[in-house]
């Protein structure tokens, strides 16, 4: 019978990441949540653990941290920031608005699914790079260029320069967590891509530290759906306290309309 | 229109071919008379119905009766994905939970946006009957075994991407597989519904199915392939066809989600006797650090 798998999963759910059981233990991932977890793990170490199945060391953990804290930007014009400011002015409750921002932030121009292009990218590059050096590197990037235009993890919308990596590079050092293999190609990458004027972004570089921490394509889009949150929240904060309607009103006039001229509604 | 402010550099204005709202001459914030791809929105009110208006959003042009008439079929054989689909699931849980109202609707709907029966499969599988899975391959919709190779294109397409988005291409060509391991009664009845009405892209399905359904391991159309099928041939653009498809849902899924409102947490099932749940992690004995 064609449906007999679904009637093997009927009524029966079934996890190895872990569970409640009911009025006890919590399980994630192999570790008691009551027992152990919250005793002995960051916020970031547990939330690094739920996405990976991989508990990693605190200073790493640290580090992935101000990853976070460092683009949480509360500024209402950034666009994932902008959605929730006009889920506050038209005063949306809270989780639905903040969670139309974080699902907004999944974009390709920015956020979610570019970090997970980068990383494509970025593990070819690495790969030509270390098997068959800067030369075949330089060759990868210029028909990627060519073919492609756009590189994910260079580049950037409205300014050339990028304010976060230094910051954190000092917070590496700082924690004693060196370059890594795939840093390094990045910024190898980097240099050929100067001549298009595109420099490594923020997201260029987060991705290359979480794959020298061995994280997947697909695990750093996952843990990175939250990255934006502390940004967030104050937008949304400001604008729904403000007087509804308030946040960046928009003018009739302010409207370029392109479209068709007054026609008649055919009868 | 007239005007109260200074003119604002275009790159920094908003850029619409959709509406036209004309300001009142007391209230630049207050639209005197809109029009909608030209037509002014009150009289298409007044004369034209809710597909119609649809159609007009997605296309810029008010349907044919014969267009319309088709959209209503779509539409309405969507209205309601039952009780035991997965976005009206979501919704139901929001609502015995008691979910702010507008978050049980769009819950309900971010559900129905999946690659596995949602609307990023409808919108995948307009692309595939427009030819452009994968992009920019040399074909001609008159040759004869065209059905045959846009299946074949599209598997080579997916050995080799796969996994290059962040929801990976489903192996079946988009619009075919199986529904519950067998043939998507759904589909057929969509197909009486729609009869004659279908155009090309109608046709291309079903010469893809008819090839699909005598292979070693059969598959065929499904109801979101017979969908896609239908609003190319409506004239949509995948991304409007995938929108179409939750909002036809959305009916459905906001009467079962508020259904759920006044009920209790035990009035809807938690499974929770032991025996529904089947752990098959490791021990709970790790130590961080350890």
């Amino acid at each position: 019978m064609g449906w007999d798998k679904f009637a093997a999963h009927r009524d029966r759910v079934t996890s190895r990441a872990g569970g409640w059981t009911i009025g006890g233990e919590t399980t994630l991932h192999g570790y008691n949540i009551h027992q152990e977890l919250i005793h002995h793990a960051s916020w970031m170490q547990a939330m690094i653990l739920s996405v990976t199945g991989r508990q990693y060391p605190e200073d790493v953990a640290q580090f992935i941290e101000a990853m976070f804290v460092a683009t949480g930007y509360p500024d209402p014009r950034l666009w994932c920031n902008r959605i929730v400011s006009l889920a506050g002015t038209a005063r949306c409750p809270a989780a639905g608005a903040i969670s139309a921002g974080i699902a907004s932030a999944e974009g390709k121009m920015y956020g979610g699914q570019s970090e997970y292009y980068a990383a494509k990218f970025l593990d070819s590059a690495h790969t030509i790079h270390m098997e068959q050096g800067k030369v075949s590197l330089e060759q990868f990037v210029k028909q990627y260029v060519q073919k492609k235009r756009v590189v994910y993890g260079y580049g950037r919308p409205l300014t050339k320069v990028e304010e976060r990596i230094a910051p954190m590079e000092r917070v590496a050092e700082k924690l004693g967590i060196v370059q890594g293999e795939y840093l390094l190609s990045a910024w190898e990458v980097e240099k050929q891509l100067k001549r298009w004027r595109m420099v490594m972004n923020y997201g260029g570089y987060v991705v290359a530290r979480l794959m020298d921490f061995n994280f997947s394509a697909k695990e750093i889009h996952q843990l990175l759906i939250t990255i934006f949150y502390i940004g967030l929240q104050p937008c949304y904060i400001e604008a729904f306290e403000n007087e509804p309607g308030t946040f960046l009103p928009i003018a009739c006039e302010d409207i370029l309309y392109e479209g068709q001229d007054e026609r008649d509604v055919p009868g | 229109m007239p005007s109260f402010f200074p003119p604002r550099p275009k790159r920094e204005s908003i850029r619409t071919s959709i509406c036209h709202e004309n300001s009142s001459v007391s209230n630049p914030f207050v639209a005197e008379k809109t029009l909608w791809h030209g037509y002014d929105s009150e009289k298409l009110c007044a004369n034209r119905g809710w597909t119609e208006i649809l159609f007009l959003m997605s296309t810029g042009e008010l349907p044919t009766a014969e267009q319309d008439r088709l959209l209503n079929i779509i539409m309405a054989s969507l209205a309601n994905p039952g009780p035991r689909d997965v976005a009206v699931r979501a919704a139901m849980n929001c609502g015995v939970g008691k979910t702010p109202l507008p978050t049980i609707l769009t819950t309900g709907l971010a559900v129905r946006g999946g690659m596995a029966e949602g609307a990023m499969h409808v919108e995948a599988a307009m692309h595939l009957l427009n030819g452009n899975l994968p992009e920019n391959k040399e074909r001609s919709s008159s040759q004869s075994n065209y059905a045959v190779q846009i299946i074949d294109d599209y598997r080579i397409f997916w050995k080799e991407h796969k996994d290059d988005e962040i929801v990976p291409w489903p192996e079946v060509p988009p619009g075919f597989g199986l529904y519950y391991g067998d043939r998507d009664t759904r589909a057929e009845k969509l197909l009486l519904l729609i009869g004659d009405q279908g155009g090309e892209s109608l046709g291309l399905a079903l010469d893809m199915e008819a090839f699909l359904s005598e292979e070693a391991k059969p598959s065929y159309l499904t109801l979101p392939g017979v969908v896609a099928a239908a609003l190319c041939d409506l004239g949509f653009t995948p991304e409007h066809g995938a929108g179409i498809y939750m909002i036809a849902g959305s009916a459905g899924i906001l009467a079962h989600g508020i259904e759920q409102l006044p009920r209790n947490w035990n009035e809807y099932p938690f499974w929770a006797d032991p025996s529904y749940y089947n752990y098959e992690g490791p021990e709970p004995t790790k130590k961080v650090g350890g």
